[in-house]
């Protein structure tokens, strides 16, 4: 009898494969979809999460050495400006900068901001001048009013001016509490790029002495420190003196800072746990009926093939290529949704879980995170065990006597 | 055709598909490299932490420096109650030497 | 001796052995088979017909003795040289004629040619002629639960055929016929001897074993060849 090439024997066992999953096309399908929803919900929590701490990470080493609060009563407070000389003393400190920060929630809109002030003509010197959209920059011949106010202008965030849009405020902005005589108008000298936008979009960044008035912080208190250390090795030490000295001060560094990303979307959260437990049960019921062993119909036309004269090792590809079509499918069909709905579709619905109720709404444009070994985890963890459950029982089929066959009906 | 013919065609479609995503992927690369000199100058003109993806809370806004209590600071008793919170993870600082949480002191 | 096409040499079958379900199917059991003849195996049920059957058949190994079929000794053979043995020279048609019930006619016919790498255009060429021969062209794409007790007869004949096999072992085939669709068989069985092929059938109908077309009856009773 004339037998064919390998390459047209294979062609047949795939064909004979398909042709065996398409015959128990409704149970297949459902497999299908658990697999597909279980890879694609696994691979965007990932994704997400993989870019989201990607992104807070890549600027992470320009972050300031350390950085100092005050801490009374269990409550972050105010710092004192009698702390500056004495943190300025101990050696190995460069400088220390005192900072003005906080929040402003602007009831109408429902939105919090969050206010930085600093001088602002930094940000028009240098490299720092690039960072920013310059506009509505007065110009002293024309409108001596503004220039005379330099104390009060700022620069906002992509989403804080999107937002103050809406309202016609996105020239000069009006800040007001109710316990105020009177509200304090901003001129809005620039926007951030959108390049920096996961970063600046609900910032205000006012000059110092205008964010203290909107602040309401007395002359000589300031939110926090921050503290420059040249020698990375002393960073550690400075900061542990600088809370022996002053134990109320709570001293944070760079690498706390950083060790806070690495963690701060643990994708084992209770979040990703709950959303996935319905599909990870559906999935093991899955394994377990399959590992339990074969239906009397399937064993049955293991023993037909058998009896036909099938060997066993194309009995067992036939299983095998089942198996790693059905699971490759969808591992693959999985991960590259998740890459799909995660960086082209920027996440809709997952994003909000991480947006929460902020009222300024960044583009979630994420950086793409895809390790090729979370990849090959996921398809490991997937494919190997529907596999072992596929093959398996078939071969414990297989090896018997096809003259069982001959008795059965 | 035969079933062969159309796993084959399937599996060219996902070659595509992958090679569309590694393009995607390739391209958004390089914006971020061009984006990173920008977004390096603006954490040095600011410094503080985190990303503004969420500004519900202090906790979750500037994540990295806040405290383990920070949640329960205005009422001891109450439940982390924005949506956000769910997605974030308590902040680890179990590793460190410097003591933050609690303020537990050291002689 | 030369004529010799099938031959068993004291075979014994035991199942499970050393087991106390132990039970001995076939005992010192030897034919020989002259090629090209018509042989029908005779016995009450339970005789073992049916397992001296599978051993020609090479579905399974004698516990003893030897099975030679042309002039290989099958049952020394390592298991895949006699699988290939099985595929290259026998015909098998079950009792309960074992189609897969969810595939159509044409796909149950050409199964046993998927492992030998035969492209679907050679494989229904082939199927088309058997189709054809056994009345059968119109139920082509029909799945075979969907036809009758005759028809998946036919289809079982011509699966057993696709390899050109020399050898054709029926099991009981009479059992789901009545005595019409009987004699449509042996009708189909007299074409087929007439073409060369060796047939071994086992049955208890006389019908079948006082057919004028069968050449050499054996006897099996509880194991044991009588005549």
């Amino acid at each position: 009898m004339i037998s064919g090439s390998w390459f047209e024997r294979q062609k047949n066992i795939i064909d004979y494969s398909l042709q065996s999953l398409l015959r128990r096309r409704s149970k297949n399908i459902l497999i299908l979809i658990i697999f597909i929803v279980l890879v694609f919900a696994v691979s965007s929590i990932l994704f997400i999460t993989g870019s989201l701490t990607q992104e807070m990470m890549i600027t992470s080493n320009d972050l300031p050495d350390i950085t100092v609060q005050r801490i009374l009563g269990g409550r972050q407070v105010n710092v004192l400006s009698s702390y500056l000389p004495e943190i300025e003393k101990i050696p190995g400190v460069e400088a220390v900068e005192t900072r003005v920060w906080g929040y402003f929630y602007l009831a109408s809109l429902q939105a919090n901001f969050t206010i930085y002030g600093m001088d602002l003509n930094l940000l028009e010197e240098g490299e720092y001048r690039k960072i920013v959209n310059w506009k509505n920059v007065p110009d002293p011949a024309e409108n001596q009013i503004l220039s005379s106010r330099p104390d009060f202008r700022m620069i906002i965030g992509q989403g804080v001016f999107e937002l103050l849009k809406d309202i016609q405020m996105e020239k000069a902005f009006l800040f007001y509490q109710p316990t105020w005589q009177k509200p304090i108008p901003f001129d809005i000298i620039g926007t951030f790029k959108t390049e920096t936008e996961l970063q600046s979009n609900d910032m205000m960044i006012l000059q110092t002495e205008g964010a203290r008035r909107v602040l309401e912080l007395p002359p000589d208190e300031f939110s926090d420190l921050v503290v420059h250390v040249p020698n990375p090795e002393e960073i550690e030490n400075i900061a542990l003196k600088i809370h022996r000295y002053f134990p109320e001060l709570r001293t944070i560094t760079r690498a706390q800072i950083q060790n806070t990303y690495a963690t701060v979307f643990n994708w084992k959260s209770a979040f990703v746990l709950s959303s996935l437990l319905v599909a990870i049960f559906a999935f093991l019921i899955l394994i377990w009926d399959k590992a339990s062993g074969l239906s009397p119909e399937e064993k049955r036309e293991i023993g037909i093939l058998k009896a036909i004269g099938w060997d066993t090792d194309v009995v067992l590809s036939v299983k095998f290529w089942e198996g790693l079509i059905l699971s490759g499918i969808s591992s693959l069909a999985g991960i590259l949704l998740a890459y799909a709905y995660i960086y082209w579709l920027r996440a809709p619905g997952l994003r909000e879980i991480f947006i929460g109720w902020s009222t300024i709404y960044p583009s979630f444009k994420l950086m793409p995170d895809v390790d090729p070994k979370f990849l090959l985890l996921i398809i490991t963890i997937s494919v190997v065990p529907y596999l072992a459950v596929t093959v398996f029982p078939a071969w414990k089929a297989a090896i018997t006597d096809p003259d069982a066959i001959m008795r059965n009906i | 055709m035969r079933y062969a013919s159309w796993l084959a065609i399937v599996m060219v479609a996902f070659c595509l598909w992958s090679g569309l995503e590694y393009r995607h992927f390739h391209k958004r690369l390089l914006e971020t490299e061009q984006q990173l000199k920008l977004r390096r100058q603006f954490q040095k003109a600011v410094g503080l932490p985190n990303l503004a993806i969420t500004s519900a809370a202090r906790y979750l806004r500037h994540y990295s420096i806040t405290d383990l209590t920070t949640p329960f600071q205005d009422y001891p008793a109450s439940l982390d109650h924005f949506p956000a919170g769910f997605a974030f993870g308590p902040p680890d600082y179990s590793d460190m030497p410097s003591p933050i949480v609690f303020g537990k002191l050291e002689k | 001796m030369s004529n010799l096409i099938v031959e068993t040499i004291n075979v014994t079958k035991t199942y499970n052995l050393g087991k106390p379900n132990e039970v001995t199917a076939v005992k010192d059991a030897s034919l020989q088979i002259n090629a090209g003849s018509l042989v029908v195996l005779k016995g009450p049920s339970g005789s073992g017909k049916t397992t001296l059957l599978s051993l020609i058949g090479c579905q399974t190994k004698p516990t003893r003795g030897e099975v030679i079929i042309l002039g290989k000794k099958v049952s020394k053979l390592p298991e895949k040289f006699m699988n290939l043995h099985k595929r290259n020279h026998i015909g098998f048609i079950f009792q309960h004629f074992q189609l897969i019930a969810g595939m159509s006619v044409l796909d149950n016919i050409v199964l046993p040619l998927i492992p030998e790498g035969i492209s679907p255009k050679e494989r229904s060429k082939r199927a088309d002629q058997l189709l054809e021969q056994f009345d059968l062209a119109h139920r082509r794409q029909f799945k075979v639960s969907h036809l009758s007790g005759g028809e998946q007869q036919r289809v079982a004949i011509a699966r057993a055929l696709i390899n050109n096999a020399g050898i054709l072992l029926a099991d009981e085939p009479s059992a789901h016929l009545d005595s019409r669709l009987t004699s449509d068989f042996l009708d189909h069985v007299k074409q087929l001897k007439r073409s060369g092929h060796t047939i071994l059938i086992t049955s208890h109908d006389p019908i079948i074993y006082q057919h004028p077309a069968v050449d050499q009856v054996f006897e099996i009773k509880d194991g044991q060849m009588i005549s």
